[in-house]
């Protein structure tokens, strides 16, 4: 009697894990294969590839980590993508410092073997030279991590690298938001830079107030728009906080289930990182307990930096007053570093900038082929109860990314 | 205790029984319709979308409601057969002539907008004036684009008030730092007159007549539109950011149309608080009293409007406007007087999710509205009268359900209503 019904447990227990193991890799086994464990390309100071791949951590433990999050269109049909969005988190797990350092696009920096250019550039002439990375992709996350490396002295862990175009399919694939716009929204010069050929363009935005629906696009003009806000970045995060607000209802509704594996395919092209899934997912259970009014944060905008008069339109480092500070955020003592780059824009100013890229690259590259996702992977994720196969976590890390905000981890 | 078990089963497989059929039911949308007896909606089929029209009893109305569907312009009349008046443009914010002969509306394209109006039967379109433009240089976000929204017609139907950044140019040098090397892309409100060739920005920027003024840095003015039978007013939507410059302050203004032109000089753009103002609040100053598109009724004496109540929700008031405030609007006198009606006479007419865009019918006893139920926008219509007692409007019986639209009609367009 006893046997049979150990018999009849274990045969609907194995057909539960065999559809549960069919489930995950019929529709989330590709796209976090494509996601995770991404390795950059390794380049020294120097701007030389070294002979390996950066090496990543043995997960988020006990010992300080930095983790680089870079933001860019993902579009690369036809040139080198930007990085719009460089932050580098620092986390002490000791002592649960947290600190987090956004480093405008337009700083002057070195870029390890091209001279020294805008920041977002380096990911654009590391996609387009010839590095030792297997892809153009681990190539520009490799040249990015570099360039943070030499003008900072901030070693880099991790990285983690959002589309911006991943957010629009996110939101479109939730159906869209609905919100009361609480301002007319005017930007004059907002950068067209997602699903377009040209990087460097801008349009005009005019967003009326009150009730209305928003797809993803509309969406992340809404988010991103800080030009013709009279507070700037304090109305930007009010905007932001609507937009969570409202995710967070549509990604709580029992619906959101059947869309799952779309939401998983809409961050497989646009979400890589070299962290595993696991680590993914421990990183976020850490980002959901912080209290995001203790985050040590630094924005190296004015006075940090301060314009060029060179009409490039680069922001040149106050190294005097970033040095220090970069050695307490980052525990760097005599290894923190600020250079002045105050010569002549030599890589990335936007006329040279446009000879200075490559030849059309398919999106493809992308994609790198890595190891497949395990079982292992599925069990351990299994047990986070809530975060179905890492799901939730993958969209948090992106919503970390675009809103350059721990609060996003929230949602 | 065999038969209490026994009889125990029996319920327990009954109770269960029932459940499984309740489940069903639901799911095979069975048991009649989830919607109230005031709704009888017939679908239509119109440019690829299928949209409901309530055809009960409750949901009749006179003269024509036009309403925008995915920005293509529509026209509902008492037959209550929706017919598409536009095709393939992004049209915003229909508003009808007074001689009932015109409809205006924006036309939105990517960087810019054109003001345009037509027959309100449909045909050719005519131009105002156009905001298209270039970029200048590559890298650089100086452009000679322009937004032209939101029309609505002067008295005498040969006018349109509208918002532009038309002077976002200009340099207001005695706004002082940081304004006085800054764009000024805020809308505003405007007038030109209709019937000419259309017109460029530059040609636009120069017939154009200055109406009301923008604080810098909060999107500009909304809703503008003359008072009926008061030629000399218009009233219009204010947003700015407080002294603070943390919270917003969204507030109902009234104003003479010609005070800025009459007054060279006198008025400029500015922030709260900077400056002379020719018009007068005609709701509070107050960071928890959001109020937002203002409709006159067609005698002109009250107005329906929006509050925000929270994040979501939203109350759709009525109230009477004061008379004469528009003259001496920075005397303390007056703008008491403009206030109020609003602390004494506004009363509540409905409340609920994103209640928006209020307009009336042109006899003035229903008040529409887009309502959103059911995750997206439609057209709900109010009757309405005043309580002869408290001399406040009120509800008459139910709002009812117009349309069905699946997700169609716009949320960011206001519908219009003609006889």
């Amino acid at each position: 009697m006893w046997a049979r019904i150990v018999v009849a447990v274990m045969a609907v227990l194995l057909v539960a894990l065999g559809s549960g193991l069919w489930y995950y890799q019929s529709n989330f086994a590709t796209p976090i294969t494509k996601i995770t464990n991404q390795q950059a390309a390794h380049i020294g100071e120097d701007g030389q590839s070294a002979n390996q791949l950066t090496t990543t951590g043995n997960g988020i433990g006990t010992k300080r980590i930095n983790i680089l999050l870079l933001g860019s269109d993902n579009d690369g049909k036809n040139q080198a993508p930007l990085a719009q969005t460089d932050i580098v988190v620092t986390i002490d797990p000791q002592t649960h410092y947290v600190g987090m350092l956004s480093i405008p696009r337009d700083l002057r920096v070195v870029i390890p073997d091209n001279g020294t250019g805008k920041l977002d550039a380096a990911f654009s002439f590391g996609w387009s030279n010839e590095h030792v990375g297997p892809t153009p992709f681990s190539n520009a996350v490799g040249l990015s991590i570099a360039t943070i490396e030499k003008n900072f002295g901030i070693p880099i862990n991790y990285y983690a690298w959002v589309g911006l175009d991943g957010f629009v399919k996110v939101i479109d694939t939730a159906g869209g938001v609905d919100i009361d716009a609480i301002h007319p929204i005017t930007d004059n010069a907002y950068p067209d830079d997602v699903n377009t050929k040209d990087h460097f363009g801008y349009e005009r935005l005019y967003i009326p107030p009150g009730p209305q629906h928003m797809n993803g696009m509309q969406a992340l003009q809404y988010v991103r728009t800080r030009h013709a806000d009279l507070v700037g970045d304090f109305g930007r995060s009010a905007r932001q906080q609507q937009i969570l607000d409202q995710l967070k209802v549509k990604l709580d509704t029992p619906s959101i289930v059947t869309k799952l594996p779309d939401l998983a395919n809409d961050l497989g092209d646009t979400v890589k990182t070299d962290m595993s899934i696991q680590d993914i997912v421990n990183f976020m259970d850490f980002a959901r307990t912080l209290n995001t009014n203790k985050i040590d944060r630094l924005i190296l905008s004015p006075p940090y930096s301060a314009m060029a008069n060179d009409k490039t339109g680069d922001f040149l480092p106050n190294c005097a007053m970033i040095m220090p500070k970069i050695a307490q955020m980052f525990a760097l003592g005599n290894n923190a570093n600020c250079i002045t780059a105050a010569g002549t824009n030599t890589g990335s100013s936007l006329a040279s900038f446009h000879s200075a890229i490559g030849a059309p690259i398919p999106m493809s590259a992308l994609n790198t082929p890595t190891q497949n996702a395990s079982l292992s992977q599925l069990n351990a994720l299994s047990q986070n109860t809530g975060d179905t196969f890492g799901v939730h976590s993958l969209l948090d890390m992106m919503f970390l990314v675009v809103f350059d905000s721990f609060d996003a981890t929230k949602v | 205790m065999e038969r209490a078990m026994k009889k125990y089963r029996a319920l327990q497989t009954s109770f269960f029984l029932l459940l499984l059929a309740l489940s069903l039911q639901s799911c095979l949308g069975l048991g009649g319709s989830s919607k109230s007896s005031n709704t009888n909606f017939q679908n239509t089929n119109t440019n690829g979308a299928s949209i409901g029209i309530n055809k009960a009893n409750q949901a009749l109305f006179k003269g024509k409601i036009y309403f925008t569907l995915d920005h293509n312009l529509y026209v509902l009349d008492g037959t209550r057969v929706p017919h598409q008046l536009t095709h393939g443009m992004a049209v915003q914010d229909p508003a009808i002539s007074p001689d009932g002969k015109w409809i205006a509306f924006s036309v939105r394209f990517k960087n810019y907008s054109n003001l345009a109006y037509m027959s309100i039967n449909g045909g050719p379109l005519h131009t105002v004036a156009t905001g298209n433009g270039q970029f200048f240089t590559v890298g650089d976000g100086t452009n000679s684009f322009y937004w032209f929204l939101q029309p609505s017609w002067s008295p005498d139907s040969k006018k349109l008030l509208f918002l532009s950044d038309l002077q976002k140019a200009f340099v207001w040098k005695n706004l002082g730092s940081p304004f006085n090397n800054a764009y000024f892309p805020d809308l505003q409100v405007f007038s030109l007159p209709i019937g000419q060739p259309a017109l460029t920005a530059a040609q636009a920027l120069n017939d154009a007549q200055p109406v009301a003024y923008a604080d810098f840095g909060d999107g500009g003015d909304r809703d503008a539109a003359y008072r009926p039978h008061h030629d000399n007013q218009i009233v219009y939507t204010h947003y700015t950011y407080n002294t603070g410059g943390t919270q917003q302050l969204v507030q109902i203004y009234l104003e003479d149309p010609n005070a800025i032109a009459n007054n060279p000089g006198r008025y400029t753009p500015g922030v709260e608080g900077s400056g002379v103002d020719p018009s007068v609040a005609i709701t509070p100053k107050n960071t928890n009293k959001e109020c937002l598109q203002p409709a006159f009724s067609p005698d002109g004496n009250n107005i329906a409007y929006i509050q925000r109540i929270d994040s979501t929700h939203m109350g759709l008031f009525v109230m009477p406007v004061a008379d004469n405030v528009t003259q001496n609007p920075n005397d303390p006198t007056t703008a008491s007087k403009a206030l109020k009606p609003y602390t004494s006479k506004s009363s509540l007419i409905q409340s609920g999710l994103y209640i928006s865009q209020p307009f009336w019918s042109p006899d003035g006893k229903q008040v529409a509205y887009l309502s959103y139920t059911n995750n997206v926008y439609d057209i709900w219509l109010s009757n309405v009268s005043v309580d002869k007692k408290t001399g406040m409007y009120k509800m008459v019986g139910d709002p009812v359900q117009l349309t069905s639209a699946n997700g169609h009609l716009d949320g960011d367009s206001r519908p219009a209503w003609t006889a």
